[in-house]
């Protein structure tokens, strides 16, 4: 898989939320409703520099 | 500065490719204003159909924006018919990858589901980038536009 295929790792973390994952975009570590909510639940992992997504309650193909 | 698109799941097959995933430009992003900067960056969706910069208002608060309703108000429009929205604008520091660092006029929808969207005015005023879907998986091209200061 391509390191920058994130489709597995965040297709069944939670929805309509924040996503935390490790730098090497690996791993969910941690989610919240806001980006410092997700950052505290990565920091309790002892994730130290997470990168943030948000996860849509649907992933489709979207227009902004 | 050249980077592959990153693949998101989709919960149905995409109806083109019949894969359960698609590619879309990701940029790392850290938005800041003052002297607070947000504590770790989010993924950014290049978005050349964006007049502005967009981000969610939560975003706001984590870059140090205590009351949103201070910046200049604006609307914006979706795509779906009818539909509107109200957009606090401030002016905020936006950390691009870990290379560059600009001033941008960015926009806080209350109810637009935009989660970070870099748009023409703000990014592409400072960026020439070049989408290139001639590869597997597609890549994405930034380079800066060197202004005299």
């Amino acid at each position: 898989m391509h390191p920058a295929d994130i489709s597995e790792i965040v297709r069944n973390a939670p929805r309509n939320c924040w996503l935390a994952l490790n730098d090497e975009e690996t791993e969910v570590v941690g989610h919240g409703d806001t980006v410092d909510l997700a950052i505290d639940a990565a920091h309790k992992k002892g994730i130290k520099k997470p990168i943030l997504l948000w996860s849509p309650e649907e992933w489709i193909p979207t227009v902004y | 500065m050249r980077k592959s698109y990153h693949a998101v799941p989709l919960d149905k097959p995409n109806p083109i490719t019949g894969e359960l995933k698609y590619w879309v430009p990701y940029l790392r992003v850290r938005v800041g204003k003052g002297h607070t900067v947000m504590r770790s960056p989010i993924f950014a969706l290049v978005d050349t159909g964006s007049p502005y910069c967009l981000f969610r208002q939560d975003i706001a608060a984590a870059a140090g924006i205590r009351d949103l309703t201070t910046g200049k108000v604006g609307e914006i429009g979706s795509v779906k018919k009818g539909v509107k929205d109200v957009c606090y604008f401030h002016k905020v520091t936006l950390y691009v990858e870990s290379e560059w660092k600009i001033e941008v006029m960015a926009g806080f929808p209350l109810n637009l589901s935009v989660p970070a969207l870099l748009g023409r005015h703000g990014f592409f005023d400072h960026f020439l980038v070049t989408f290139d879907h001639s590869t597997d998986p597609p890549m994405i091209e930034v380079v800066p536009i060197d202004r005299p200061s």
